[in-house]
């Protein structure tokens, strides 16, 4: 069974092509568009990884991260951040919320293949 | 140790000038007393002398006179004679001599042993006789009066002296010499001296408690007054003197005049202290804005990267998925490649107006003001957005336009109505209904209500409408909404762009809205009375 990756982003053309790069390699994707769904959505499905905007209206993908990483059913997701806030100081507290990785918009389709790669295929 | 006061130095000085004036006074006293009673003594030794001789006249001439002393009754009354009698016995008299012209001694009374002359005294005035200090062999003082028998002094009887054939002339007889003791003289005169000495000393000392109690009560206005000072010298300005300030004279003056310099000091002391805290009040406060501007900044530079960036993701990813494609399918190349293009689109049109907010907010734009008739702006904005209605089955419903003629740059105004009109279009669901209509006002709207004429264009929708919390928010950079649209969504900057320019022409805009009962734009410029020429102006440009 393929893995499965949720996607959350308020950009519907950076979903779009995100959605386009993972599928691509083979992963199921589910897709949100705001950080209350991907809560939901990464509590109900449980996906192998996620990939995570920041600067969402509504619930930040920080303040998501921080909820999955507090509820021990959900901490064990690994996460990425893929965000257009490019300051040091954003991707520090990215990985203090517990994210595995932190990419700044505009990304490389090339190399998010290579960390999903990297990340899924890794894990049993 | 304690430095000597004011009140001492005063007192000392005072102490000196009168201890010394009550001994000179003293001193000058006692002399004059002695030189007194010395006079009064001699003359009153000398007047009892004259006294005697006057009444024992005749036994002394006998005396003197006869050199036989052979009759019993005359010899009797010799040595009674010699023994001076009565005279000795009187008050301080010591001896008594009588010596004949030849200086015999001729009677005595017990002399003193080895009385010899000691030396000369002051003379009396008015005295016949010679005074002399004679000295004894016990070394006894005494003052020796030397008085002159003389027959016309004598009061003796004429007819007695030519009996013993005395010649009346002037030629004395004898003398009578009276030894007064200086001992007991000088004892009389001193218990005197000392009453003298007591009364100056009493004098004196209370001349000097006086003089205290003056200095003290001179100087206690002064002495207060210089702690008073002493304290407002470190620092406490409000103290005050409060003794002496009823008094008539220079101290007076001086306690008053020290404390309006003092209140004077203190005031602006005070005044300065308020100055320098009202400054750094002010230094704070442009500090805290500058801070805050400073914030402003920051946030802003790293909002506009992430609106950059965002557009710039899609074109980025989108090309590269492109260039990647393994199995290329027409479709989706072609979605791809738009979606590329209006991302480009975006980009460019989010770099223009972040150009124009900055020169708008920055004062730079070079604004092109005309007499403008704002119906036909928004009958261009028809025009011009007609099309993108129709695209999407919306109604586009422009009210009867009056000419209102107003000061305007008509390209930025252009850009407003452009820029509401689109937003109401692109909010509208498919087959909605966007209004646009013009009226008269008379304020310039709920924000600064300013009241005289103006000219309201109102924007109405049947779209999503907005929550009332977002009524504001909506017209600041870069705010989307909390429910962004899918449907080709903005910078963020266009209604924040709207704003600046319609301030800048003293109107305002505003929205009315709710959840589910679409929105209504409203802007208001002041209205412009149109010139004869201008409005002739206006018909031929038509």
């Amino acid at each position: 069974m393929s893995k499965v990756v949720l996607i959350c982003d308020d950009e519907p053309c950076i979903l779009e092509s995100v959605c386009h790069v993972v599928r691509e390699e083979g992963y199921n994707v589910i897709t949100a568009d705001n950080g209350e769904d991907a809560l939901r959505l990464a509590r109900t499905e449980f996906p192998d990884l996620m990939l995570l905007d920041i600067m969402m209206p509504g619930r930040s993908g920080l303040a998501v991260c921080r909820e999955l990483k507090s509820s021990a059913e959900t901490s064990g997701i690994p996460i990425i951040f893929l965000t257009a806030m490019g300051q040091e100081r954003d991707a520090q507290e990215g990985f203090e919320c517990g994210a595995m990785e932190f990419i700044t918009k505009p990304y490389s389709p090339r190399a998010l293949r290579k960390r999903l790669h990297e990340l899924l295929d890794q894990t049993p | 140790m304690r430095r000597p006061g004011i009140t001492g130095k005063l007192v000392f000085y005072s102490l000196c000038i009168l201890v010394a004036l009550g001994m000179g006074v003293t001193l000058y006293s006692v002399n004059q007393l002695r030189d007194l009673r010395y006079q009064d003594t001699v003359r009153r030794v000398e007047a009892q002398t004259l006294n005697w001789i006057e009444a024992n006249s005749e036994r002394i001439i006998l005396l003197l006179e006869v050199p036989s002393k052979d009759k019993p009754e005359e010899k009797r009354q010799i040595e009674y004679l010699a023994n001076l009698g009565d005279l000795a016995t009187k008050e301080w008299i010591a001896y008594v001599i009588l010596m004949d012209s030849n200086g015999q001694l001729r009677a005595a009374t017990p002399i003193p042993d080895g009385l010899v002359y000691y030396g000369p005294t002051a003379e009396v005035q008015g005295s016949k006789s010679r005074v002399m200090e004679m000295v004894d062999a016990k070394r006894l003082h005494y003052f020796e009066l030397a008085t002159p028998v003389l027959v016309s002094g004598t009061g003796m009887n004429p007819d007695l002296g030519a009996m013993f054939e005395i010649p009346a002339t002037s030629r004395a007889l004898g003398e009578v010499r009276i030894g007064v003791d200086r001992k007991q003289f000088e004892s009389h005169l001193a218990v005197l001296i000392r009453r003298t000495i007591q009364l100056s000393a009493a004098l004196v000392l209370l001349a000097i408690v006086a003089s205290v109690l003056f200095s003290r009560r001179m100087v206690k206005p002064i002495t207060l007054l210089a702690r008073v000072a002493t304290q407002i010298a470190h620092g406490e300005l409000s103290t005050r003197a409060s003794h002496g300030l009823e008094l008539k004279d220079e101290v007076g003056d001086l306690v008053r005049n020290f404390n309006q310099m003092a209140d004077r000091l203190e005031s602006l002391h005070t005044g300065l202290e308020e100055k320098v805290r009202e400054r750094t009040q002010q230094l704070e406060e442009a500090n805290r804005k500058l801070q805050d501007l400073n914030k402003l900044k920051s946030d802003f530079v790293s909002t506009v990267s992430h609106e950059l960036r965002t557009p710039l993701t899609s074109i980025k990813a989108f090309a590269e998925i492109l260039l990647d494609a393994r199995s290329p399918n027409p479709g989706t190349q072609r979605r791809y490649l738009e979606i590329i293009n209006k991302e480009s689109d975006r980009l460019t049109r989010l770099i223009a107006e972040m150009l124009d907010l900055t020169k708008i907010e920055s004062g730079t734009l070079d604004w092109q003001m005309s007499c403008t008739d704002l119906g036909d702006i928004i009958r261009q904005s028809e025009e011009l957005l007609v099309p993108q209605a129709k695209e999407k089955g919306i109604e586009l419903e422009i009210a009867e336009l009056q000419p209102h003629a107003v000061m305007a740059d008509s390209d930025r105004l252009q850009q407003v109505v452009n820029n509401l009109v689109g937003n109401a279009i692109k909010f509208c669901p498919e087959g909605g209904r966007v209004q646009v209509c013009m009226e008269r006002a008379s304020t310039s709207g709920p924000g600064n209500a300013i009241e005289g004429e103006y000219v309201r264009v109102v924007v109405c929708d049947n779209g999503p409408g907005i929550p009332l919390e977002e009524h504001e928010k909506i017209f600041e950079r870069f705010y989307q909404g909390a429910k962004r649209s899918s449907v080709g969504a903005g910078a963020g900057l266009g209604l924040t762009i709207c704003r600046a320019i319609i301030s800048h022409h003293q109107g305002e805009i505003w929205v009315d809205s709710a959840p589910g009962q679409g929105s209504r734009f409203s802007f208001t410029l002041p209205r412009r009375h149109l010139t004869g020429a201008e409005f002739l102006t206006q018909q031929a440009g038509r």
